[in-house]
C-alpha cells in the first residue's frame, strides 16, 4: 500500500509546530532527527490574514481547549485555551503535536475501496457518492432481510453527543451492537457498580484531596484527563495557598508518576489488593476509619445474617483474619512499618482518597483489587465528598424516545446486557463472529478504533474479521484493523471538522465542548457524522425520522437547545467567572450570559463550550443504588449475578458459597511457566498515552525521555537481571512469550524490579504512518487472560524470557 | 441575587421614604460605577460586572491570602462572607474594616506584606463584592438537616423517602430546587392549607432561623435519587422588587425607613439576617402574624411567583446597603470625642493630616475605606508616635461622622489646636 507524500506540506507546518512546542516550555530534548530532515528544506511561510480560533484537541478523550493561530488557510500554531474548564490553558506534549496530525504526509486523502482480498488488500480511490451509497445500500439490504441486528458498530468508550447519535442510529436501525473499546477505568468502574450500584462514570475531586494513595495508576502519564490531573498535581504543591497534599505512588516500577510523587512504594506486581487490605487492617485495628460513615452508609462491614438465617463474613472479619500486617508485608514485599505508616497517614488526613488498582488510560486493573482500593475510600468516608470519589455529573440532555425497530431484543454480541457490569467485553466479539453464535455478523462499522493493534487478542480479531462479509472504517490514517475493511472512509482531523466532547474521564463536572472547523478539510475527507446522517436519510423511514438533521452542525445545534432548556450552568469563561459562578450557583442562583438558545450556541462556539461548575456532594440516594442503598463491602449485586452462574466460583478459584467471592480480596497471582522467568508488564508513557501517537515524529522524539530512548521501543530491564543474562545497555534482545517473540533494544533501568521487564505501548504498527511502524507492539506477546468478574483483559500476567538476539 | 447594582436616582424614586437616602451617603455613591451599574443587558447580570471586578480586586490585592469568602481563600483571617454575622450595610463594612485595620497591618508586617492600596473604583467594587457574597446562602449541613426534620416535625404531614405523613407532598419532590427562597416561596403559596392542617393537628408554626432551611434542603437532597435537575433562581431585580413591594400591598403595613404603613415593622430599620434565604425564612416565620393582621384589615394574602419572591427579597437587601442618613450633630461630637479633630485641623498640610473640609458632599463609606487603606498605615504610625490610640467606631457612628463631613460643617472652631 502506498500513498503519495506531500513532503512540502508537512514541512510548512512543522516550523509552526516546533515553535509552538518551544514557546510552551516543553523540553524538546534533541529534535535532531526531525530538524536534520528539515534543515535542507525550504520552509514556505503561508500568507493571508492572521487569526486565533478556538478549537479542541482531538488526541485523547480529555479534549483540551485550544487556541489555534491561522494564517490564511493554514493552522500554524496551537496553544491551550485558558477558558477551558478541564485544561485551563494547559496542553500535554501530545496536544502540542496536534499540527503534525493535520499536515501528516501519510494521512488518508480519499475514500478507498479494497479491490483485492482481505489478506492482500489493493486500494482504489473512489468518490464519496460511491462510498456512501455502498454502505447505505448494504445497510438497507440487511435491514430489509431482517438482519439489522447483525450489524456491529465499534467505537471509542466515550459518552458524548457523537455516541448518542450513533446509538440513536443503531436503535432506530435495529441493532443492539454498539460496542466500545476498553478503558483504563473499567476495573474501578466495575467496583463502583458492584459496591455502589451505579453505572455513572466515576470521577475524583483530585484538586480538593489532601492525601492520595495511588495503586499503580499512571496519574501523570495520560490517565483520566491528563491536563486536569497535572493541574491538580500543581495545586497539591501550592505553597502560596498554604496547601500540601501528600501523594504516594504504590507500584512495582519507578514510573514518571512515581518519580514525581512524594513517596514511591515498590510492591510486588499484582498484589495491589493485598496492599489495600493491609492498609484497611491498620485502619480497622487502630480505629482510624470513619466509623460514623461506615455505620450509616455501608453494608457488609460486620458479619451479617441473610433472610434465610445464614451468617456471612463481613469485611472486618475478612481483613482481620487474612490480611494481617505481617502477612501483607510478605505478600507485597512492602515492609510492615511502611504499610503501618501509610495507613496512619491515610487515616489521619482528610479528605483522603485511594485510586486504583493498577491502571493506565487503556489498561484496566482487576475488579477485586479495585474493590479493595475503593473500600479504603469507604473507610475514610471519602465517597461523594469534596476531595473524594464522586460520580461524574450528567449533561441535562433530553432523552428522546426511539420507536422500537422490529424485533429489537437480540442479545449483544459481546454478551453484555445494557447497564450490566460496566466492563467492556469487546474481546468476546471474535468468538461470536467465528462461531456465528448467537447469530452471524454481516457487517462491522469501525469508528476511529483499531482493535487488531490495541487489544491482546488482536490477532483473533484479525482472523475473525476475515469472516465478516462487509467492513467499513471511518479513520484519518490507515491502521491494522482498517486494512481489513472493504471501504475506508477518511475523516478530517480535529482542526478540520466540527468537534464536540463531553466530560472527560474521571472529571467530576458536566462539560460539553463544541468547536467549529478551524481550517478547511485538506483532502477529500468528510465528517463521519455527516456520512451517518446521509445514510440515515437514504434509509429513510424510522431511521431517517430518528435522525432528521441536515448535518453534524445541525445536530449539535439541536442538542445545545437541550442545554439551554435546562436553565443551568454557564459558558466557558475566565477563572474569575468560574469562581463567581460557582459561588452563586452553590447558593441557588443562576447568572447566565445568554438569554436564548441561539445566544448560547454562539457563545459556546466562541468560548469552546458549556459546563456546570458546581458539584453537589453527599447526595446519597444518587451515590448508592445497591440493594442495601449503601456502599457494599460485601457486594450483593455480585452475589445475585453469580447465583445464576454455577461456574463463577471455580473461575475465581474459590469454593461455591465462599463469602470472599463477593468481598474484595487478593486474586491469585500468575505463576511463571517453566522457561519463562520474567514477568512482562506493558507500560504507557505520556507522549504515547493510550498507545496512540506513535505516528507523530515529535512524540517519537520525546517518548522515552527518561532513558533517552527515541524513535523506537525499548525493553526496560533491571541492571542486575541484565548482568545475569549477559545483556548490556543498548543490546538488541529477543523477548519471547509462549505466544510470540519480538526483537527490541534493551535499556538497563534500575527503576524496574529484577523479576519484571517492561515494554511501552504504542509502538510496532504494521500499517499507516511510516513513523508508527517503529518498535514492537507488546500486545502481540501477551497472554489472553480475562478476569472472571467483568471479563477485563489482564495484561500484566504474561511471563517471558529475554536473551540477546 | 441581590441587586445592589440598582439604579437609584432622584427622578426615579417613587417611594418618598427613599428620598432621605439620596442625601448623605447615597448621593455620593451615585457617582461610583457600582451603584450606577446596569442590572440587565450587555452581559451584566444581577450581580453586576463590578461585583465580579470586586472579586478580582479581592484576589489581586492579596485579601484572599488571609481571608476567605464562603470557604474560598486563605484561612489565616475570618471568612468575610460569614463573619461578622447579620446583614452589614456599607457603613458597617467600613466600620469593621476600620476597627480591625491595625491588627491586619500588623499581621501583614509580620509576613512582610505591604498593605495594598486601592483606587476608589476598586474599593467600590470590593464593597459590592463583599456585600453581595455575604448575601449568598451556603450549601447546608445535611446532618443538621436530618435532625431538623425531626425537630420541626415536618414528617407529621409530609412524607420523605417512604416515611412520614401523606397529607403533604413528598419533600423529595422539591429536591431539585436549589434556592432556599424558592422553598419559602412554594411554602408561602401553600401556606393556607398548611396552616389549617397544622392547627387541626396541634402543630406549631415551624420557624426557620439561620441556616435551617439550607440544612433541611441539603438533607432532603441526600435522599433524592434524581440528580439531573437543578432549578435555580434567575437574577433578581431590586427595581422590580420595589414595585412588587407596592403592588402586593406590603407597603400598606411595612415602611422603609418611615415611608409606608406603620402597622408592621419598618423594614428599613430592622436588623436583617445575613443571607437572602434567611430573610425569606424570616418572612415565613412571621407569616401567621402577618396574615392575621391582613385578615383583620381584609387585605388578601399576597401570592408570589418564584421570581417575584426573589425580586422582593433583593429589593429589601439592596435598601440595606445604604445605611440611613446619619446625624450631623452626633457626627460632630464623634469627631471630637474620637480625637479626629486633634489632627485633621482646618487648613492642615499633607505632612500632618488632611483638612477634611474637602470631603464636603463626598463622605461615603467608599472614600473612607479607600483613604483608610491608602493612608492608614502612615496615620497609625504617626498616632503611635504621639501615643494616640486608634479610634474605634460603631457603624452608626461612622454614618453620623460621614453625615457631618458631608454637610461640610467642619470648621476650625471644632478643631483643637495641635499641641
Ligand atoms: S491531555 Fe489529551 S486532549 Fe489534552 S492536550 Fe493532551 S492529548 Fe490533547
Amino acid at each position: 500500500m502506498s500513498f503519495e507524500i506531500n513532503r512540502r506540506d508537512y514541512l510548512r507546518f512543522a516550523a509552526g509546530g516546533a515553535l509552538g512546542a518551544a514557546t510552551s516550555g516543553v523540553s524538546l530534548r534533541g529534535l535532531s532527527r526531525l530538524n536534520a530532515a528539515l534543515a535542507s528544506e525550504e520552509v514556505i511561510v503561508p500568507g493571508g490574514p492572521e487569526n486565533w480560533v478556538p478549537s479542541l484537541c482531538s488526541l485523547c478523550p480529555a479534549a483540551c481547549g485550544l487556541r489555534v493561530r491561522t494564517i490564511g488557510p493554514r493552522a500554524v500554531r496551537i496553544q491551550g485555551s485558558s477558558f477551558h474548564p478541564v485544561s485551563h490553558g494547559g496542553l500535554c506534549p501530545k496536544g502540542l503535536a496536534g499540527l503534525q496530525v493535520v499536515y501528516h504526509p501519510d494521512r488518508l486523502r480519499a475514500p478507498l475501496r479494497n479491490v483485492g482480498s482481505r489478506k492482500s488488500p489493493r486500494w482504489r480511490e473512489i468518490s464519496w457518492e460511491e462510498a456512501i451509497s455502498t454502505v447505505a445500500a448494504r445497510l438497507r439490504r440487511l435491514r430489509g432481510a431482517g438482519q439489522a441486528h447483525q450489524v456491529v458498530w465499534i467505537d471509542r468508550p466515550e459518552r458524548n453527543l457523537w455516541s448518542r447519535l450513533v446509538r440513536r442510529f443503531l436503535a432506530a436501525y435495529g441493532s443492539p451492537n454498539y460496542l466500545t473499546m476498553p478503558s483504563g477505568l473499567d476495573a474501578i468502574q466495575t467496583a463502583v457498580y458492584l459496591q455502589q450500584g451505579v453505572t455513572q462514570p466515576v470521577a475524583y475531586d483530585l484538586e480538593g484531596t489532601r492525601y492520595l494513595l495511588s495503586f499503580g495508576v499512571n496519574l501523570l502519564e495520560g490517565w483520566g484527563s491528563p491536563t486536569a490531573v497535572m493541574r491538580a498535581f500543581g495545586r497539591w504543591r501550592d505553597a502560596a495557598a498554604g496547601r500540601r497534599t501528600k501523594f504516594v505512588q504504590i507500584e512495582p516500577r519507578f514510573s514518571m508518576t512515581a518519580a514525581r510523587a512524594d513517596e514511591w512504594v515498590a510492591l510486588r506486581p499484582g498484589t495491589d489488593a493485598a496492599m489495600a487490605l493491609g492498609i484497611a487492617y491498620v485502619l480497622i485495628t487502630e480505629g482510624l476509619y470513619d466509623a460514623a460513615f461506615v455505620r450509616d452508609h455501608t453494608f457488609g462491614f460486620e458479619d451479617w445474617r441473610d433472610a434465610a438465617g445464614r451468617t456471612h463474613m463481613g469485611f472486618r472479619s475478612l481483613v482481620l483474619s487474612e490480611y494481617r500486617l505481617n502477612d501483607v508485608a510478605v505478600m507485597t514485599g512492602v515492609p510492615a512499618e511502611t504499610i503501618l505508616r501509610l495507613a496512619r497517614e491515610f487515616g489521619q488526613n482528610r479528605p483522603a482518597v485511594a485510586v486504583g488498582d493498577h491502571q493506565t488510560s487503556t489498561l484496566p486493573g482487576h475488579p477485586y483489587a479495585a474493590m479493595a482500593v475503593h473500600s479504603l475510600n469507604a473507610l475514610s468516608g471519602s465517597l461523594d465528598t469534596p476531595g473524594g470519589v464522586v460520580l461524574q455529573a450528567e449533561l441535562p440532555l433530553k432523552e428522546e424516545e426511539i420507536p422500537p425497530a422490529g424485533k429489537n431484543s437480540w442479545p449483544r454480541l459481546d454478551e453484555t446486557p445494557e447497564h450490566h457490569f460496566p466492563g467492556h467485553h469487546l474481546a468476546r466479539l471474535p468468538r461470536a463472529i467465528l462461531s456465528r453464535k448467537p447469530y452471524p455478523v454481516e457487517a462491522v462499522l469501525l469508528h476511529d478504533v483499531n482493535p487488531v493493534f490495541s487489544l491482546p487478542n488482536g490477532e483473533v480479531f484479525r482472523q475473525s474479521f476475515q469472516e465478516v462479509p462487509f467492513i467499513a472504517s471511518f479513520t484519518s490514517f490507515m491502521d491494522e484493523t482498517s486494512s481489513l475493511a472493504d471501504l475506508v472512509l477518511p475523516a478530517p482531523t480535529g482542526l478540520e471538522r466540527w468537534q464536540e466532547a463531553a466530560s472527560p474521564p474521571a472529571f467530576p463536572y458536566a462539560v460539553e465542548s463544541i468547536s467549529p472547523p478551524v481550517i478547511a478539510a485538506r483532502h477529500r475527507t468528510r465528517h463521519p457524522g455527516d456520512i451517518l446522517l446521509e445514510i440515515a436519510k437514504f434509509l429513510g423511514g424510522q431511521v431517517g425520522a430518528a435522525l432528521p438533521f441536515e448535518n453534524v452542525e445541525a445536530y449539535l445545534r439541536h442538542r445545545v437547545g437541550d442545554l439551554f432548556a435546562a436553565q443551568t450552568c454557564s459558558v466557558y469563561s475566565t477563572r474569575l467567572d468560574e469562581a463567581w459562578n460557582r459561588l452563586v450557583e452553590r447558593s441557588g442562583w443562576w447568572a447566565p450570559t445568554y438569554s436564548t438558545a441561539d445566544e448560547l450556541w454562539e457563545q459556546m462556539k466562541e468560548r469552546g463550550g458549556w459546563w456546570e461548575p458546581t458539584y453537589y456532594y453527599g447526595e446519597w440516594e444518587r451515590t448508592a443504588r445497591t440493594p442495601s442503598r449503601r456502599f457494599e463491602f460485601y457486594s450483593q449485586t455480585l452475589a445475585r449475578w453469580a447465583s445464576s452462574r454455577p461456574d463463577f466460583a471455580r473461575a475465581v478459584g474459590l469454593e461455591p458459597g465462599d463469602d470472599r467471592l463477593f468481598l474484595p480480596h487478593q486474586p491469585p497471582t500468575v505463576e511463571a511457566p517453566p522457561g519463562y522467568p520474567l514477568l512482562l508488564m506493558p507500560i504507557e508513557v505520556l507522549p504515547l498515552a493510550g498507545g496512540e501517537g506513535g505516528h507523530l515524529p515529535y512524540l517519537q522524539q520525546i517518548a522515552g525521555q527518561h532513558l533517552f530512548a527515541t524513535w523506537e521501543s525499548w525493553l526496560e530491564i533491571h541492571p542486575e537481571t541484565a548482568r545475569k543474562l549477559g545483556i548490556r545497555d543498548g543490546d538488541r534482545v529477543s523477548v519471547e512469550s509462549p505466544r510470540g517473540r519480538a526483537q527490541v533494544r534493551a535499556r538497563l533501568y534500575a527503576g524496574a524490579r529484577p523479576e519484571v521487564v517492561h515494554l511501552p505501548l504504542g509502538y510496532g504498527h504494521t500499517e499507516g504512518s511510516r513513523w508508527g511502524r517503529r518498535g514492537v507492539n507488546p500486545m502481540a506477546l501477551l497472554d489472553e487472560r480475562y478476569d472472571p468478574v467483568a471479563g477485563l483483559a489482564q495484561t500484566s500476567g504474561t511471563h517471558v524470557k529475554v536473551y540477546r538476539s | 441575587m441581590i441587586a445592589i447594582a440598582k439604579r437609584i436616582s432622584i427622578e426615579k424614586h417613587g417611594i418618598p421614604s427613599l428620598r432621605p437616602l439620596l442625601t448623605g451617603v447615597c448621593v455620593l455613591c451615585l457617582a461610583t460605577p457600582l451603584l450606577t451599574a446596569q442590572v440587565q443587558g450587555g452581559g451584566a447580570y444581577f450581580l453586576s460586572g463590578n461585583t465580579k471586578a470586586g472579586m478580582q480586586t479581592f484576589f489581586d490585592k492579596g485579601c484572599a491570602r488571609c481571608h476567605a469568602v464562603l470557604g474560598e481563600g486563605g484561612r489565616a483571617a475570618p471568612d468575610l462572607a460569614r463573619a461578622p454575622g447579620g446583614n452589614l450595610s456599607a457603613a458597617e463594612l467600613v466600620a469593621g474594616m476600620w476597627n480591625h485595620a491595625p491588627a491586619m497591618w500588623e499581621k501583614m508586617r509580620l509576613q512582610r506584606l505591604a498593605p495594598p492600596k486601592f483606587s476608589e473604583e476598586e474599593m467600590t467594587n470590593l464593597f459590592a463584592f463583599l456585600y453581595s457574597v455575604r448575601a449568598l446562602d451556603e450549601p447546608g449541613d445535611a446532618e443538621r438537616g436530618r435532625r431538623l426534620v425531626a425537630e420541626k416535625r415536618c414528617l407529621e404531614c409530609h412524607s420523605l423517602a417512604g416515611q412520614g405523613g401523606r397529607a403533604g407532598p413528598d419533600l423529595r419532590s422539591w429536591a431539585s430546587y436549589r434556592n432556599p427562597v424558592s422553598w419559602i416561596q412554594a411554602m408561602w403559596n401553600h401556606a393556607q392549607p398548611m396552616q389549617a392542617m397544622m392547627a387541626a393537628r396541634g402543630l406549631s408554626w415551624p420557624q426557620f432561623l439561620g441556616n435551617d432551611m439550607t440544612d433541611l434542603m441539603a438533607y432532603i437532597r441526600t435522599l433524592a435519587a434524581n440528580s439531573k435537575g437543578h432549578v435555580y433562581l434567575r437574577q433578581a431585580n431590586a427595581e422590580t422588587g420595589r414595585e412588587l413591594f407596592r403592588q402586593k400591598g406590603c407597603v400598606s403595613c411595612h415602611a422603609i425607613r418611615g415611608a409606608g404603613g406603620s402597622r408592621a415593622p419598618d423594614l428599613g430599620r430592622r436588623a436583617l439576617p445575613r443571607t437572602l434565604g434567611q430573610l425569606a425564612g424570616l418572612m415565613w416565620n412571621h407569616a401567621p402574624a402577618m396574615w392575621a393582621s391582613m385578615r383583620a384589615q381584609q387585605v388578601p394574602r399576597p401570592q408570589f411567583s418564584n421570581q417575584e419572591m426573589a425580586d422582593l427579597i433583593a429589593y429589601l437587601f439592596a435598601e440595606r446597603y445604604f445605611e440611613m442618613a446619619g446625624n450631623a450633630e452626633r457626627g460632630r461630637r464623634r469627631f471630637e470625642e474620637k480625637g479626629c479633630a486633634g489632627c485633621h485641623t482646618a487648613g492642615a498640610k499633607a505632612d500632618t493630616a488632611p483638612d477634611l473640609a474637602g470631603w464636603r458632599g463626598g463622605g461615603s463609606p467608599i472614600p473612607v475605606a479607600t483613604a483608610l487603606w491608602n493612608h492608614g498605615p502612615l496615620m497609625l504610625e504617626k498616632m503611635r508616635q504621639q501615643e494616640i490610640p486608634w479610634p474605634r467606631f460603631r457603624p452608626g457612628e461612622i454614618v453620623d461622622l460621614l453625615e457631618f463631613l458631608n454637610r461640610g460643617q467642619f470648621s476650625p472652631a471644632l478643631a483643637k489646636a495641635k499641641p
